[in-house]
């Protein structure tokens, strides 16, 4: 069976996406919700049999793409298949089969259902692209086409959901969701583009370096080639640039959190699970890059380091549901960005893939809430919702306790593999990355307390989820218990099951501390998750969470937004304008040169005054005078 | 002579043949005589294709003056003909949708077709002048006609502008046959003898005057936004318009061949004037409210990006200009034609109408769709281009690539703008109905956007047609 | 044989009466009759001159004149026609439309 051909996957997807977008009308009322998911399922049964028949590492080329370039570097269209991009393969069919089970129900009203779906569709296709290339331009395809696909998802209630009502407030609510949807959607794309720059430059400059862009050929040429070693760091820094783009690192993170206007399955599927760790996965793919630049290395991680800290600041005081969990899935990539740029790449993947699964669920869990209460996203307009909701209230504390570092849950092995990588190499994101263990503990279990706990301070009457939702919920939950499972070190008497496996493709960097060391350091992690749900019950009980520390500085994510606009937003469109006035002043100086050149010419016209005979007479005074020279000049000559 | 032998001159004139077949045709029938001749004419250029391009024809046309008519149609010439012959086919499907008694506007679309295919075919500088100032008239006409009230200051601008641009170019072209003492016109004869030293410069900038007012390049480019505002509000004089930005293939073609050394002297120069084009054009489109304008300026910015690449002699972008600039039509040419239909449907040309995609879902879609092309997204014709061109530029100028980079930032923020504000927020309570997309407007709309994406999926075909034309004139400069 | 100072004196009369028509009438079609008037004396002149040298050409000469000038008689009135239609008058002071 391993006979399938890779380009099926990405195929499968693309074929729902045209369909979907091209015959609606063929697909009436839900079909065409199911037929997306089963292509995504189908393509998710074609990853797990690939990934069942793995040997060596498969590559298939079908077709040049970008031909007779300079210096022989023939691009072609091609897929690669090793441990690290099947395993991405089954994180993004895998829980993008169980989003779009899940959608099926959460986007059931919805007039434009069939839409949502192609759109989906799209965004699998794309990030299969992403994962599967085989060259950098081929996964900058991926790249830029998982973001557009973002930009319409974000965008994908472009005009608000009142704007047919009759009722002007509620038309007017609806019209400002609309500018603020649209503006998120920009502004996710924009900031994309930010890091897709340095993608290309990245790229650009390794041509000139490598003469060559295919991933498997330029980690031949890495090895032997005598590079200066600020080509390549500089190189590194690019891919950085474009890596944090992406996966809404510090600088450019501000889009992260807007991104949540989208609707929720979205929020699960694209802005915490798959795309944003395009990033993680851009820096674990060049490896044999990153391996050669020790500075550019120290960057990601101390980039992943300070987003990590600032996401979980900023998610201490927010009061809306799925933006808490945003400033989360920004502080969890900083981890996952600290874990790679300490060249500890499988952990970081580690961390990638149970993300994947307790930030899905947990967002999946915050969609079945603000369903139940009629879209409602305040948290402070929540809570006691576990008897309301006894299953998703469930699978909810099965997702804070892995996000929090609990043992045995998931995000346990994985928090705790980064901390140790980090203990053994620089002390300082060490202690940042506990740091960052007890706040995301604690705000974490603000947002379960805030929600499921105390008593229902909204009103209307909140119900529980329908089965179709549960079924992924509920998958989401084992998973995100179970998966650190696949992991588990050897001072706890584990294999390593996952570091082995993905080592084939990516170099492992076994740490070299001594068991009690480590057992001192899971310890302290333990703790830091432990205190900080405590400190958050703590707080519940005195009913102070409404209001998280830091105040005003965390509600408004330590004013980063506020600095941009004005640092750029703001003075770019004010140049823009000046540009502008510039440009017409410019054209209209020209134009004056053209008209003071032509005003002498003005003066002949006070000749032509349009009376037939005065012509004649100047007409006869000129005959007149050409005769009498003519006649003087013959008669002076004749004498 | 065989019959292939005559496919170029077949498919310069059919065109113009048409435009004066349409003087006599009755009323009724003038749509399908001018979709047919426009029809035939891509059919004589898809047939040269298949025969892997034409062989130079030459025939002596004023042999006292050294004037002869020597076309050719092959490789980077093919592409930008094929592209323009498609392009005024969709321009007169829409003309005949849109305008009311569409005869005049059929018959000048067909006779600027003769002029800009012969532009590209011309393999002599005085045939290739002669097309240059023939395919000025029907534009200028069509401003005439068809503008608006400020058309006739954005006419004499436009005729200003290049008219003074030819007239050096015509002294140059002289002086390059003379200085050098060719016996013809003809590009065959011309790079046998080129002028050599200081003159060659002077002559260089003379040709680049013309050229540049065609790109159009900062700062000879102010005719463009008032030419494209002040046209008719269909967008068909703006897709012609658009077909008309020659310089780039100008200089690909004529200049570097005729003028290797100097073209290598000017380089860090041209390059950052180009450069500079693509990011100012960008960042003032950014400003803009007028759709038109709007374009007018994206436009600018693409052609910057084509001046980027011809001027860098790097074989990479070079191709990626060419590309660019044969491709960048298909978008930028449906997007003036959707701008038209916007206008239609709601009136107004301005990009703050609000909520259009509620109720023209499809016409929405497929505009956001051309965006995205006109925007460089990977899978779209036009990335292959800016790709091809930011990469060989790289390797010449790290810093200007990184300028031109920007470009690509910016152009995300004004494309997404002026379409967020048309066709996404809210529809304005009490708004006219719009309707969506009806019968050949799909077409209009659907047929460029699916070329785009086919040589953005699939570039081999054109990349292959192109790349030994932009080879062969790259080694005159001794294989740089 | 009438002199041929007679035919250049009756030419020159002629041209005159031609030119002071021009000058004062205000009709235009007075004053395109003035310049028939004058191509006339300029042709009498020329056929003078021919019989005078014994030269053909001058009388040649006169028949393209003659023959241009039926043409231009038939545009000149057509557009004097034309003229009235449109604007009620053939006073030529009133023709001032072509003032710069």
């Amino acid at each position: 069976m391993d006979s399938l051909p890779l380009y099926l996957l990405p195929l499968l997807p693309l074929l729902g996406f045209a369909v979907l977008m091209t015959l609606p009308r063929l697909l009436p009322g839900k079909t065409g919700g199911w037929l997306a998911t089963g292509l995504v399922g189908a393509a998710f049964a074609l990853a797990v049999l690939r990934y069942l028949n793995q040997g060596a590492p498969a590559h298939e080329v079908l077709w040049t793409w970008l031909p007779n370039m300079a210096l022989n570097a023939n691009l072609s269209v091609g897929f690669w298949l090793d441990q690290l991009s099947a395993l991405m393969a089954l994180i993004i069919t895998g829980v993008g089969f169980l989003i779009h089970l899940y959608s099926i129900s959460y986007m059931g009203h919805d007039p434009k259902f069939t839409r949502f779906f192609a759109f989906l569709n799209f965004f699998v296709a794309m990030m299969l692209i992403l994962v599967l290339a085989d060259s950098y331009p081929l996964m900058f395809v991926g790249w830029e086409g998982v973001g557009m696909a973002s930009y319409l998802l974000i965008g994908f209630w472009f005009s608000g959901r009142g704007s047919g009502s009759s009722d002007a407030q509620e038309r007017a609510a609806s019209d400002a969701e609309a500018v603020s949807n649209s503006n998120a959607a920009r502004k996710a794309f924009i900031m994309n583009r930010v890091g897709d720059l340095g993608f290309m430059l990245g790229m650009f400059l390794l041509f000139k370096l490598y003469g060559t862009l295919s991933i498997p050929e330029l980690a031949e040429r890495v090895e032997g080639a005598q590079v200066a070693q600020a080509g390549i760091e500089l190189a590194c820094l690019f891919l950085l640039v474009g890596a944090v783009g992406k996966s809404g690192q510090l600088p450019l993170t501000t889009w992260l959190p807007d991104a949540m206007a989208g609707p929720t399955p979205v929020s699960a599927l694209i802005h915490a699970a798959t795309m944003v760790t395009a990033g993680v996965y851009l820096v674990a793919r060049s490896h044999f890059l990153y391996d050669l630049a020790p500075n550019a290395s120290t960057w990601v991680a101390w980039v992943g380091g300070l987003t990590a800290l600032y996401g979980a600041l900023s998610a201490l005081n927010q009061s809306d549901i799925k933006k808490i969990l945003a400033y989360s899935t920004v502080s969890q990539l900083g981890y996952m960005f600290m874990a790679v740029g300490l060249h500890a790449y499988s952990a970081g993947v580690f961390h990638l893939l149970t993300h994947a699964f307790f930030k899905a669920l947990l967002f999946l869990a915050a969609g079945a809430v603000i369903h139940a209460l009629h879209d409602e996203q305040d948290v402070r307009r929540m809570g006691g919702l576990h008897q309301f909701m006894p299953f998703t209230h469930l699978v909810s504390v099965a997702g804070v306790l892995a996000i929090a570092g609990i043992p045995v849950w998931s995000g346990f092995f994985s928090k705790d593999a980064i901390l140790a990588a980090a203990y053994e190499q620089n002390l300082a994101l060490y202690l940042i990355g506990l740091g960052v263990a007890l706040l995301t503990a604690f705000y974490m279990g603000r947002w379960y307390f805030l929600v499921w706990r105390g008593a229902y301070r909204g009103h209307g009457q909140p119900h529980e989820a329908d089965t179709l939702t549960k079924i992924p919920l509920g998958i989401l939950a084992a998973l995100a218990t179970l998966a650190g499972f696949l992991n588990i070190p050897t001072f706890l008497g584990g294999g390593h099951a996952f570091d082995t496996y993905l080592g084939r493709a990516v170099p492992l960097h076994a740490h070299e501390i001594a068991a009690s060391t480590e057992w001192r350091l899971t310890v302290l992690a333990v703790l830091a998750g432990v205190l900080g749900l405590g400190w958050a019950f703590l707080a519940h009980r005195r009913n102070a969470l409404a209001s998280g520390p830091l105040g005003e500085l965390s509600r408004n994510s330590l004013y980063l937004d506020a600095l941009y606009d004005g640092v750029v937003g703001h003075p770019s469109r004010a140049v823009a304008g000046g540009l502008d006035t510039l440009d017409r002043a410019t054209d209209d100086a020209l134009s004056a040169v053209g008209r003071n050149a032509s005003a002498p010419g003005g003066l002949f016209t006070l000749w032509q005054s349009g009376f037939v005979r005065a012509y004649a007479v100047s007409m006869l005074l000129g005959t007149a005078g050409i005769i009498g020279y003519w006649a003087l000049k013959t008669i002076g000559s004749g004498t | 002579m065989t019959f292939t032998d005559w496919l170029p001159t077949l498919m310069i004139f059919l065109p113009l043949a048409g435009s004066l077949l349409l003087l006599v045709t009755p009323k009724r029938f003038r749509d399908e005589v001018a979709g047919f001749m426009a029809a035939l004419t891509l059919g004589a250029g898809l047939a040269i294709w298949r025969g892997g391009g034409s062989e130079l024809f030459r025939w002596d046309w004023i042999p006292p003056l050294g004037i002869t008519y020597s076309v050719q149609l092959g490789g980077v010439s093919l592409a930008l003909a094929l592209v323009t012959a498609l392009m005024s086919f969709i321009a007169i499907l829409y003309a005949a949708r849109r305008i009311p008694n569409p005869g005049p506007m059929l018959s000048l679309i067909l006779a600027m077709e003769t002029g800009l295919i012969g532009i590209f075919a011309a393999q002599d500088l005085m045939l290739f002048y002669v097309f240059f100032e023939d395919a000025l008239i029907p534009a200028l006409l069509m401003l005439a006609i068809y503008g608006k009230s400020g058309r006739m200051a954005a006419l004499v601008k436009f005729a200003a502008y290049t008219l003074f641009g030819s007239l050096l170019m015509l002294v140059s072209i002289i002086g390059v046959r003379y200085i050098g003492g060719s016996p013809t016109f003809a590009m065959t004869d011309l790079k046998q003898n080129l002028v050599q030293g200081p003159a060659q410069t002077w002559l260089y900038l003379g040709f680049l005057a013309a050229m540049a007012v065609k790109l159009p390049l900062w700062p000879l480019h102010a005719w463009l936004p008032d030419f494209h505002e002040q046209n008719h509000d269909s967008g068909i004089p703006d897709v012609m318009g658009t077909l008309y930005k020659v310089g780039g293939y100008g200089l690909f073609t004529f200049a570097i061949p005729l003028f290797p050394d100097a073209s290598l002297e000017l380089r860090p120069i041209l390059m950052g004037l180009a450069a500079f084009t693509a990011l100012y054009a960008a960042w003032i489109a950014f400003g803009q409210t007028d759709w038109k304008r709007l374009l007018a300026y994206a436009g600018l910015s693409h052609m910057g990006f084509v001046a980027l690449g011809v001027f860098s002699l790097n074989e990479t972008a070079v191709i990626g200009a060419m590309y660019l600039l044969a491709f960048q039509n298909l978008y930028t040419g449906a997007l003036f034609l959707s701008v038209g239909m916007l206008q239609e449907r709601t009136g107004s040309l301005d990009t703050r109408v609000g909520g259009v995609m509620t109720q023209a879902g499809a016409l929405g879609g497929l505009t956001m769709a051309l965006w995205f092309a006109s925007i460089a997204v990977p899978g779209m014709a036009g990335f292959i281009g800016e790709f091809s061109i930011l990469l060989g530029a790289y390797q010449v100028f790290p810093w200007l690539a990184f300028i031109a980079g920007i470009t690509t930032i910016a152009a995300a923020a004004y494309a997404l703008s002026a379409f967020q504000t048309t066709f996404w927020q809210a529809r304005p309570a009490g708004g006219l109905r719009v309707p969506d997309l009806v019968h050949t407007e799909w077409l209009i709309l659907g047929l460029p956007l699916a070329v785009a994406v086919l040589f953005g999926v699939y570039s081999a075909p054109a990349l292959n047609l192109m790349q030994p034309a932009v080879r062969a004139v790259l080694t005159a400069l001794g294989g740089n | 044989m009438v002199p041929t100072t007679s035919y250049l004196a009756l030419s020159g009369v002629l041209f005159a009466l031609g030119m002071v028509g021009v000058l004062t009438r205000r009709t235009a079609i007075m004053v395109f009759l003035s310049v028939e008037l004058m191509l006339n004396a300029a042709n009498l002149a020329l056929v003078a001159f021919a019989r005078s040298w014994g030269d053909p050409t001058g009388q040649t000469a006169v028949f393209i004149v003659m023959t241009l000038a039926a043409a231009e008689v038939a545009i000149g009135l057509a557009i004097i026609v034309a003229i009235f239609r449109k604007r009620e008058t053939t006073n030529v002071d009133d023709l001032a439309a072509l003032k710069g």
